[in-house]
């Protein structure tokens, strides 16, 4: 029983994680209808940022704010400067310019970082704590906070601010929405700071556990994928959801199933992916879509 | 007649190849009624949506005397003109209040409040109906509720494409009514689409009938009720 519960907290922490990154996945698929396959890589740039920051002295808890603004600056360029000359392209199209992305990121940071695995700094102990007598390490309680509070930031600002309702009205209407006045454009590119902004805070959360290089985020973002498949790839609350019942089941999986083991765990992912299309397509909180014909 | 809010000069405008208006001249005034009818695919849609920049045009487009030629939709929104568009534009995923809270977002008067209290006062239903979501709420209540938003944009025109489409007489009646209340106590000045070319005429106080992407005629709206001929020929009733 102890060590479920000890399992099931480490695979929350792993879930804070996915969520976050799925989360991103999210708000771009709402904004565009498309599946952005460089957020793990933009990810794991800006967490190199974070490293350089904290490289040259800064503290981690000033790196840490200072790389999602640019995290969030680089997002809105990113939109700007590459997604919106192919705004209106077939979604093929855009699908392939996020993978030419996700190519040039992981390229750079090689090329300007290395692709020798760094340790990444923690802020939070590795000892660990008693829970209902269960035993849980700072870490994994510190990755559940930060991704709980971010996660939170971002739904108050979806559901509580102007700010979030007009993007909400451009990622659904953009049509309707520009005639009551909503920059629809800066909105997306709004979005797409966001996501960057939080896509990073899963890239800085896992560096420690994972180590730091230019390929870091791959099974990562499988995971992310997994999860906002498994919520509904529209939902922000199911793409959070998604990411830790993910990571629960992954974690779970490799400490119960024998034959899955830490090797099998990604697979566990797919096979969530796969069984939620066959049975669920719109995941557990996606409306189904609807078209009139 | 007092000076116009909005000119259309020669407006042509057309979708990829297709041509839809072929120069259209029409003018509303400061605060007034003017009601644009037509058959089918005789071009009122478009018209209001050059007015926007939904579709390109070429000509002139004048609002309040400076013209809206390359302005984005955005843009001319800020300028003061709500479009209620085809299909009403409401935002189906969102709630009732959301909806009116995407009319007023632009604004920083200190009258919004009471705004929302007289939208309040002419739509009770949508004051019940606030925590909803808007695709709850029957055909009527969706044209009322975009109205409203309309109205919390606090314009200086606004273009209305077909309010009455699809509704029950009673509704229909009643929408008119508040739309007329509004340009009378709000001085918004309404250029109106519809097909129902007679409750169209009663409440306007100009007409201009298109055919095939022309202005056809231009008149008074109740010598134009009267005339038997333009009725025949153009309004179909």
């Amino acid at each position: 029983m102890q060590e479920l519960l000890q399992q099931i907290v480490s695979g929350l922490a792993s879930g804070g994680i996915f969520a976050s990154l799925a989360l991103a996945l999210v708000l771009i698929y709402n904004a565009m209808g498309l599946v952005n396959f460089a957020q793990g890589e933009m990810a794991m740039f800006a967490t190199f940022i974070a490293f350089a920051l904290i490289d040259h002295g800064f503290s981690y808890w000033i790196a840490f704010p200072i790389t999602l603004v640019l995290a969030f600056a680089g997002g809105i360029a990113v939109q700007r400067i590459v997604i919106r000359p192919v705004e209106r392209a077939p979604v093929l199209t855009l699908v392939i310019v996020t993978l030419g992305l996700a190519t040039l990121f992981n390229g750079a940071a090689g090329f300007l970082f290395g692709y020798v695995p760094r340790s990444f700094p923690s802020p939070f102990s590795v000892s660990t704590v008693s829970i209902f007598g269960a035993y849980a390490s700072y870490q994994d309680l510190g990755v559940i906070a930060v991704s709980g509070v971010v996660l939170l930031l971002i739904y108050l600002l979806l559901q509580r601010t102007t700010v979030g309702l007009t993007m909400r009205a451009a990622a659904h209407h953009p049509e309707a929405s520009r005639l009551l006045g909503v920059r629809v454009s800066w909105m997306l590119a709004l979005g797409w700071g966001l996501a960057s902004a939080v896509g990073a805070v899963s890239g800085i959360m896992a560096a420690p556990a994972l180590l730091l290089e230019p390929d870091m985020m791959q099974t990562v973002i499988i995971y992310a994928f997994a999860a906002a498949v498994l919520g509904g790839i529209e939902s922000p609350l199911g793409a959070v959801v998604g990411g830790l019942i993910v990571g629960v089941t992954v974690n779970l999986a490799g400490a119960y199933l024998p034959f899955v083991g830490g090797d099998l765990q990604l697979a566990v992912a797919l096979a969530i992916i796969v069984a939620v299309l066959v049975v669920k397509p719109n995941g557990l909180f996606g409306r189904p879509a609807v078209r009139r014909v | 007649m007092s000076p116009a809010l909005l000119e259309l000069d020669d407006v042509r405008a057309g979708y990829g190849p297709t041509s839809v208006l072929h120069g259209v001249s029409l003018s509303v005034p400061e605060a007034g009624i003017v009601s644009l009818l037509g058959a089918n695919g005789a071009g009122k849609t478009t018209t209001l949506r050059a007015i926007t920049a939904g579709v390109r045009w070429t000509g002139d487009i004048r609002f309040g005397g400076r013209s809206l030629r390359r302005m984005s939709t955005e843009d001319v929104v800020r300028c003061g003109i709500a479009h209620v568009p085809e299909g009403r534009g409401i935002l189906t995923e969102l709630t009732v209040d959301e909806n009116l809270r995407l009319g007023s977002h632009l604004r920083r008067d200190a009258d919004v409040r009471k705004d929302y209290d007289l939208v309040f006062e002419y739509f009770p239903v949508l004051k019940e109906r606030r925590r909803l979501s808007a695709s709850t709420l029957s055909g009527g209540e969706q044209q009322m509720l975009a109205i409203a938003r309309a109205l919390l944009m606090r314009p200086r025109l606004m273009l209305l494409d077909e309010p009455s489409l699809g509704l029950a007489p009673m509704v229909v009646r009643s929408i008119f009514e508040i739309i007329r209340t509004i340009n009378q106590a709000r001085r918004v000045a309404v250029l109106l689409v519809e097909q129902n070319a007679s409750l169209a005429l009663d409440i306007s106080s100009t007409a201009f009938v298109l055919e095939v992407g022309r202005v056809a005629v231009r008149g008074d709206s109740a010598q134009l009720k009267g005339d038997e001929s333009v009725r025949r020929s153009y309004l179909g009733y």
